[in-house]
């Protein structure tokens, strides 16, 4: 079942040099209880598609007159900032990538965790208090009714992103964006990070959106993928159709360019060239300056629509368009 | 093979300070304990999760941090340094032959330095440079090495991207013809498709100068493409050692084996990542006694808790474990 349809996103952001388009024409579904991958190298945009979500984006974010956040019938984006209170923490949930800049640092984590579900729930102190122990304990935070009262400076790494997701956790949301939420963990900690969100997700059929660079990290934790390259969606689809059998020439290129630990003779094939500037946004396909199949007057003409190559696996490339 | 570094019972220590002036200073040992030898021309991985002592035991050999026990030697083409008795001269040599390359190519590149003088700074500061002309020409030729366009050498760092930015860092590194590289996570910042080409680029110079280099990093799937050598850190000691097939392949000390089912494949078929390992990496000054895995060793034993164990030597592999089934 859908929960969310974003249809149509399309964000500028007003600088200095313009109005810089940075998404255009995003549109996909989650489902519910599914991990979706959101995958691409910096500045591909998947950080401000998740963010819309929520509306989050910096004050400069124009967002297109088409585009559609659709929740049970509600287009989100049409929500001023009170109306939008529900969607940011209650029904929507994030975990950010940075677990030392996410907690405030003189406020103690449980105070954190009491105001969050104050604001969003009708609670008294001791049972929103309760609420939080319980919600640190699910994420395997030992003694939690002592460390409630500890501020995040005091918890290593892998503990404030535990309790990070407790934060996220514990108003039930129906959807969980992560956004890089392993990055800045070791590789032992972020097995068991990624071990409790897949738990938390079968246990409270909550759907994740699930954003990172890291394509093998994916592999192993999505349902379905979508990779994104200059604010567009280049190629989606499960994860095995994406990662076994990946059809746009960018995803290929970022497979042959990972290295792999199961594979690990490979040959790293760098992707020539560089992701162009937002202002250097190209005519056509994004993708064009680093494609080694790219069609002269095709691809630098217009932005390839997105074509079904396999159940549900869409391509946006003219190799695949008639 | 011939060895070229040698490092002997090495101790780093970092000083936690003293409570009041009648009190001792306290210290703890960042790096503990180290043996290791390096050959020449040989890429070793180092690799350990953050507080296990990869980065301090890459300064101490770089003599950017001072040791407080043990010995380093190294053999270079022209004569033996032993860093235990350095004096200005020969550190002065030292500096040209052992560089680094930094993780964030944002912060390690002065802003107000021409892409030029960056790259010239080790040969000129360390008086290595005949004349401006010569400083000019081995800019440009270490620059082309490095696939930077040479025609931009008068711009500042700012109008250069990311992989840009690190070839510059490399170019800096190799101008004065180092012999020992210590590339310190110089690839964690990047895009995987910039990774990539700068490893590339790292392999080819590695080959065409000879240079042996360290490689620091917290990710594995890039240490097992990149060296031929891996050394697994734990709580500031080298807990296994051995070429790269074997570590990837026959791993045998249980820390190896649990980072290694941690690291995701990009092939879904292949592997599912696995969580052997309960709780966090102890810290460096409540080391415990014994073993210092044993905290989270799922095959820990009661000696575990006794006895410290050597590193043990089958052939070229090393580890420090008494009870692996090897």
């Amino acid at each position: 079942m859908t929960l969310v349809k974003i249809e149509n996103l399309k964000i500028h952001f007003d600088t200095d040099e313009g109005q810089l388009l940075a998404l255009d024409d995003v549109s996909f579904n989650v489902d519910q209880g599914e991990i979706l991958g959101i995958a691409g190298e910096s500045g591909s945009g998947k950080s401000i598609t998740a963010k819309s979500l929520m509306q989050l984006n910096d004050e400069n974010a124009i967002y297109d007159q088409n585009s559609r956040v659709v929740y049970e019938n509600q287009n989100l984006l049409e929500l001023d900032d009170e109306k939008m209170i529900p969607y940011r923490g209650k029904i929507f949930s994030m975990v950010f990538q940075e677990p030392m800049a996410s907690f405030a640092p003189a406020i103690r984590i449980g105070d954190q965790m009491i105001e969050q579900l104050q604001i969003h729930e009708q609670l008294s102190d001791k049972v929103a208090r309760q609420r939080s122990i319980e919600a640190l304990t699910s994420v395997g935070i030992p003694n939690a009714k002592n460390l409630i009262d500890q501020y995040s400076y005091e918890f290593s790494g892998g503990m404030r992103q535990r309790a990070m997701i407790a934060m996220a956790l514990s108003t039930n949301p129906k959807l969980l964006i992560a956004d890089e939420p392993t990055t800045a963990l070791d590789v032992t900690i972020q097995a068991q990070i990624i071990e409790l969100i897949k738990k938390e997700v079968q246990d409270r059929n909550m759907a994740v959106i699930f954003i990172t660079h890291d394509l093998a990290l994916l592999a192993q934790t999505a349902n379905r993928i979508m990779i994104m390259y200059m604010g567009k969606i280049v190629e989606s689809g499960t994860v095995r159709q994406v990662l076994t059998n990946p059809q746009h020439p960018y995803t290929r290129a970022l497979i042959e360019s990972s290295p792999d630990i199961e594979n690990f003779q490979k040959e790293l094939l760098p992707i020539k060239g560089e992701v162009p500037l937002l202002q250097d946004r190209p005519k056509g396909c994004v993708f064009q300056n680093r494609c080694s199949h790219v069609i002269k007057g095709r691809c630098d003409q217009k932005s390839p629509p997105p074509a079904e190559r396999e159940d549900n696996h869409f391509v946006s490339c003219y190799l695949y368009n008639e | 093979m011939n060895k070229f570094i040698e490092v002997k019972n090495l101790d780093v220590q970092y000083s936690l300070g003293k409570k009041n002036i009648f009190e001792k200073e306290e210290r703890f040992n960042a790096v503990d304990g180290i043996n290791l030898s390096i050959q020449k021309g040989s890429i070793v991985g180092l690799v350990g999760e953050s507080g296990s002592g990869k980065s301090t035991l890459g300064r101490a050999l770089l003599a950017a941090k001072e040791f407080n026990q043990g010995t380093i030697h190294y053999h270079f083409n022209d004569g033996m340094i032993d860093l235990s008795h350095l004096n200005k001269k020969n550190l002065q040599k030292f500096r040209s032959k052992a560089q680094l390359i930094f993780q964030d190519p944002y912060n390690s590149l002065s802003p107000r330095m021409t892409v030029r003088d960056i790259i010239a700074e080790p040969i000129e500061s360390l008086g290595l440079s005949k004349s401006k002309q010569d400083t000019n020409e081995r800019v440009i030729e270490i620059s082309e090495k490095c696939q930077l366009n040479v025609n931009h050498l008068n711009r500042f760092p700012h109008s250069f991207s990311g992989g840009q930015r690190q070839r510059i860092s490399i170019a800096r590194s190799l101008i004065a013809q180092p012999e020992f590289i210590v590339a310190d996570e110089s690839v964690a910042a990047l895009d995987v498709s910039i990774q990539a080409g700068i490893l590339k680029l790292l392999k080819n110079l590695q080959k065409e100068m000879n240079l042996t280099i360290l490689f620091i990093s917290h990710d594995l799937s890039v240490i097992s493409n990149f060296c031929d050598v891996v050394a697994v850190m734990y709580l500031g000691k080298i807990v296994e050692y051995a070429p790269k097939n074997k570590i990837f392949l026959e791993p045998k000390h249980p820390y190896t084996k649990a980072l290694l089912n941690a690291v995701p494949s990009i092939n879904p078929d292949k592997k599912n990542i696995t969580k052997t390992l309960q709780g966090e990496i102890p810290s460096i000054y409540n080391r415990p006694k014994g073993c210092v895995f044993q905290t989270r060793c799922p095959k820990v034993i009661q000696a575990c808790y006794k006895e410290e164990p050597s590193l043990l030597k089958i052939h070229d592999h090393q580890f420090a474990c008494i009870n692996s089934d090897a």
